[in-house]
């Protein structure tokens, strides 16, 4: 069957259709393959039936032009669709995938819908939605690649940062042809997201991409490209000019590639520029590296200039360099440096001789509160040594320590070196101005403020994600009973050990007292979250009688206390429901879902 | 006795806000009263609404795979909120109590039997058809064929390259009287072509992007080519039916669906187009918008276990409409049909059904499945080509195949049966479901030999290429839904 001619009568007659069938009388184009058709169609019948039709569309009359040319086009149409290849030559190779790890996930459309919504179009309330669904796996089903592949170009950056380094990374290799396809070296927004996460997937694979950035790239895109940069020697001279750019992104970004590259002229370049204007960016960097040589640089350049200050005469002068100090203070990594250890020891040493610097706006107790916090956040080392010089702290620096503390000692240590300035004698009148008095208050604030009620409701270890900061051991017991003794409600609470029963009774008669006085139920707040805290197995009462006590207007009082409802005892529903049913519509919406949240409680 | 869980109301509701409400209306004790019938079939109740009088609604249970709701609130959804709340309210275990249903109530209930009854008597006997008047609504289709036959000449005369977002415009307006005599569907079949040269959200712009016509001359070809099957055969069809003494709709072809005709389930199952007892598995699920019908389109696509045809539903949810119309969700159950009603069609025709129960889908359910799959690609193929040179045929037909390798060639995904033929993969041309190869080497490296893909054919008029889309793959112990 010559099937070559029957394409080529389509091909014609598709010129036709597109140029109408007013032309179609007498083109010598179909003409020419009438021939071939009829000698086809001494086999084939079927070609003796096109080649009729044809005829009938170049010799027929005008009028039927249409109908004959239509005619062709289906039966030559109707023909090529039995005549698809199908199949293709070379060797079966099998495709390299990527392990998601798990079973597949399938969730179903209501579901997926929503967030393909959020994902695709733009609005408020979207970053929750996406980000929820990031947290309960739905990105584990694959028919979402797409959509997040697309949401690199989120007009809203949160949302387009959350895919680029949350959940786009949990498909590996796999996506790396559609982000290629996708990449625009000239474009801004998403385009240089793409090009980090090509590059953090594959850096190797991305070497050209982000060398032909460097060149043709926009100017967003190059800063992306540079921060690419330095797993090779051979980058050295362009990041070395790089960092005397015009454009401030540039320059930063050349900071951190050098930080990667082990030679005396990238060190050179971060020298200078932490003498210079950059001193931000370059401690940034070095920040970030992690690198203990180049810590060693920040060492030596704090050093230096700790003693240039007393040189100095300007105030100005002597302000703009502290500020610049605490920057590069502020700047040593986490973990264990002990270089910058012994230099911070060192300045917390010479705190008297340092505090009487003053500049115009700074001062030198700014370096030191800057060296206290560093402290107190650095290795175990720094952190023990800060601990045992606490008394030496002034106290709005306590807090610091006190935490540092809780990592360091144990728990009956720590209650042995620091309730003591809970019970010191304070003059309650002078407040902050009696250092007793504020040094009690900064141990109060570190207890409360660590185990804030908000915390709890949230069950929100968040916190303690960052591996520099880990998880301090539980409280000594003996807090909670002094807590009791200084009848500060907030510290109780913050210390909550169900089975207390001095603590029990404490929050309940607390409750009681402030249930009589309060004229609104806001302010029972912390006394109610105190009794859900302690379990209290007056809660359930204690939570009807301030919702009793509400007035008809009380427009945000609902968001603290709804949020008790799923942490209420599941025998209370009955209860509950009874007094949501006589609220007003507006407001009884609003504990549907924590109701629903009671009620699927095992 | 009626065994509900919140689940089963969740997907009764038309949507997720319905269901919220209804949950709502439990909390807020607008449910006034809460009865059960003695028969323990039927709950009823009063829920309080913005009047002074309470809604009376119900939930009838005498017919278990198609409950009945009531409500004598003015809400156009099915189930209202009403209802669902009442559901939730049994679900939830509150305290129901057995009393008499009420006179008016236990008279609809009867009503209803007698209904059924009727329907099931009326469908036994032949339908009373008023002749004269269907011989009129023929005559008049006849006459609109005509019109079609016109104005696809008219574009054929024009040419597609002359046409423009302004003449299609034009033609869109003479088209729409093709509604008025009873051709709905012919009038659609002319929107599909007149569409083509609207811009992304069906409006005929008078800028119409030119650079966007070199890329549609090849649908346009196909859509006038279906214009001219539809004149043909729909005039064939109606001549046909006018000289029928009973005037009865041939049920041979889809082309009653081409024209408009909306088949009622009463229709199919005259004409003997039912399945008993089907037992079906959803295979895929698609919601799409179309921009030029302004509407949503719901698809599902069924294997049905004992016969392994492969079928689908379709829910068209117009956005006027969009409250009153429950969407469709994935289905992850053996859905059981007692009267599966399918419409007159080739390979995969529409079906729809009354009212179903389900069970959970087993082992065994999913080795049927793989074993309704075709192994034998070169007669599968045969068998799509041969669809396909239908003028009228579904252009994207779905079928099942067992393949023993997936892999690639170059940059191509292929499957290979174990006789070494081979289909290549692809998404292009087929824009309704999202993509779905670049999901493939994301999946465990076992799907990738002795599994089943439900594929999509289609024919690329420009490459003369047949390649297929996958849908989903079904292993021994679950559907991988690669589509939405």
């Amino acid at each position: 069957m010559s099937i070559a001619v029957l394409s080529q009568v389509y091909t014609e007659a598709r010129r036709l259709m597109i140029a109408g069938s007013v032309v179609a009388r007498g083109d010598f184009r179909l003409k020419k393959l009438l021939p071939p058709l009829e000698q086809a169609g001494k086999q084939a019948p079927v070609f003796a039936k096109v080649a009729e039709t044809a005829k009938a569309v170049i010799e027929g009359p005008e009028d039927s032009s249409a109908a004959s040319l239509l005619e062709l086009t289906s039966l030559v149409t109707a023909v090529l669709y039995t005549q698809g290849e199908t199949g293709i030559e070379g060797k079966l190779q099998p495709v390299e995938t990527t392990n998601l790890g798990g079973a597949i996930v399938q969730t179903n459309a209501r579901i997926l819908k929503p967030l393909l919504e959020a994902l695709s179009s733009t609005g408020s309330g979207r970053l929750e939605l996406v980000k929820d669904a990031h947290e309960r796996g739905h990105f584990r089903d694959i028919r979402l690649i797409k959509p997040a592949l697309a949401a690199l170009d989120d007009p809203y950056p949160e949302i387009a940062e959350l895919i680029a380094t949350k959940v786009l990374p949990l498909y590996g290799k796999a996506i790396l042809p559609e982000l290629r396809a996708k990449y625009d070296p000239k474009g801004t927004k998403g385009h240089p997201r793409r090009l980090r996460l090509m590059h953090a997937i594959d850096p190797s694979g991305t070497r050209e991409l982000v060398k032909d950035a460097l060149e043709n790239g926009s100017k967003e895109v190059k800063v992306a490209a540079i921060s690419c940069l330095g797993s090779d020697a051979s980058d050295l001279p362009f990041l070395v000019e790089q960092a005397s750019a015009k454009a401030q992104d540039v320059r930063a970004a050349a900071y951190q590639a050098l930080t990667a590259i082990d030679h005396p002229d990238a060190t050179g370049v971060l020298q200078k520029a932490l003498a210079g204007k950059d001193f931000a960016h370059a401690a940034n960097a070095i920040e970030s590296s992690k690198s203990s040589k180049l810590v060693d640089l920040l060492v030596e350049d704090i050093r230096s200039s700790i003693e240039g200050l007393a040189k100095l005469k300007d105030k100005k002068q002597i302000g703009q360099q502290i500020s610049r100090l605490e920057t590069l203070i502020a700047s040593f990594p986490k973990g264990n440096f002990p270089h910058a250890d012994k230099l911070l020891l060192d300045l917390f040493s010479r705190r008297e001789e340092i505090v009487k610097i003053k500049g115009d706006t700074f001062s030198g107790l700014d370096i030191i509160e800057s060296v206290i916090q560093q402290l107190a956040n650095g290795s175990e080392a720094s952190r023990k040594a800060i601990v045992a010089q606490h008394a030496e702290v002034p106290a709005d620096q306590l807090e610091h320590v006190f935490d540092a503390a809780r990592l360091v000692l144990t728990p009956a240590k720590l209650y042995e070196t620091f309730s003591q300035y809970l019970t010191a004698k304070v003059d309650e009148k002078k407040k902050a101005k009696d250092p007793a008095w504020a040094k009690r208050e900064a141990i109060f604030d570190a207890i409360e403020s660590g185990s804030h009620f908000y915390f709890w409701l949230d069950d929100d270890d968040s916190r303690f994600d960052d591996e520099d900061r880990p998880k301090p051991p539980p409280y000594d017991p003996r807090w909670l009973d002094l807590a009791i003794k200084l009848q500060r409600l907030e510290l109780v609470q913050a210390l909550a050990r169900p089975d207390h029963k001095e603590a029990l009774a404490f929050v309940f008669s607390y409750f009681q007292k402030e249930l009589k006085t309060s004229k609104s139920p806001d302010g029972l707040r912390n006394e109610l979250y105190a009794m859900f805290r302690f379990h209290h197995p007056e809660r359930a009462n204690a939570f009807f009688s301030v919702l009793n006590m509400k007035g008809k207007k009380t427009p945000y009082f609902h968001y603290w206390f709804v949020r008790l409802v799923p942490r209420l005892p599941k025998d209370t529903l009955p209860k509950l429901e009874e007094v949501i049913a006589t609220l007003p519509d507006s407001e009884s919406r609003l504990w549907l879902d924590a109701v629903h949240e009671l009620r699927s409680k095992e | 006795m009626i065994t509900i869980d919140e689940a089963y109301v969740d997907s009764a509701a038309p949507n997720a806000d319905a269901g919220k409400n209804g949950r709502g209306l439990v909390l807020k004790k607008k449910l006034t009263k809460l009865n059960i019938s003695s028969d323990g079939k039927l709950l009823f109740g009063e829920c309080q609404g913005s009047g002074k009088v309470p809604y009376q609604c119900s939930a009838d249970f005498a017919r278990e795979d198609q409950p009945t709701y009531r409500c004598t609130c003015p809400s156009r959804q099915f189930p209202c909120k009403h209802c669902l709340g009442l559901m939730y309210a049994f679900a939830q275990k509150k305290p129901f109590s057995t009393a008499e249903v009420p006179a008016d109530l236990q008279a609809k209930r009867e009503k209803l039997l007698d209904r059924v009854e009727k329907k099931k008597e009326e469908s036994a006997k032949p339908k009373q058809v008023n002749l004269a008047a269907l011989s009129k609504k023929v005559k008049t289709q006849l006459d609109g064929i005509n019109t079609l036959e016109t104005l696809t000449h008219d574009l054929v005369r024009i040419g597609i390259g002359n046409m423009n977002a302004k003449l299609a415009n034009q033609m869109e307006q003479q088209a729409k009287r093709l509604g008025d005599v009873y051709l709905p569907g012919a009038r659609a079949a002319l929107y599909g072509y007149t569409q083509l040269f609207s811009d992304d959200e069906g409006k005929f712009a008078a800028s119409a992007n030119a650079n966007k016509s070199e890329r549609i001359y090849t649908e346009a070809l196909d859509q006038l080519g279906r214009l001219n099957a539809i004149i043909k055969q729909g005039r064939a069809y109606l001549t046909k039916q006018l000289e029928d003494p009973n005037l009865a709709v041939p049920t041979d072809s889809a082309i009653a669906a081409w024209l408009g005709h909306a088949w009622q389930l009463s229709e199919l199952k005259a004409a003997g187009l039912v399945e008993p007892d089907a037992e079906l598995v959803q295979l895929a699920f698609n919601s799409h918008f179309d921009p030029a019908r302004q509407e949503y389109i719901d698809t599902g696509i069924w294997i049905t276990l004992g016969n392994g045809k492969i079928r689908v539903t379709q829910t068209l949810r117009p956005i006027k409409a969009l409250k009153y119309i429950k969407s469709e969700d994935s289905f992850f159950a053996v859905a059981q049909i007692k009267e599966l009603c399918v419409y007159p069609g080739s390979v995969n025709p529409r079906i729809r059904w009354d009212g179903m129960t389900q069970r959970p889908l087993e082992a065994k359910d999913f080795q049927t499945v793989r074993t309704k799959g075709s192994s034998d690609f070169a007669a599968t193929v045969k068998e799509v080509k041969n669809a396909l040179k239908a003028p009228l045929a579904d252009r994207m037909p779905i079928f099942a195949l067992n393949f023993k390798t997936l892999g690639k060639v170059g940059d191509e995904y292929v499957i290979e049966d174990a006789k070494g033929q081979r289909l290549v993969l692809t998404d292009v041309g087929m824009a309704e479901e999202p993509a779905s190869c670049g999901m493939l080497p994301l999946l465990p490296k076992s799907t990738f030999a002795n599994q089943t893909m439900i594929a999509r054919f289609r024919h690329d008029l420009d490459t003369r290429q047949l390649r297929v889309k996958p849908l989903s793959i079904v292993t021994d112990s679950t559907v991988i839904r690669l589509t939405l």
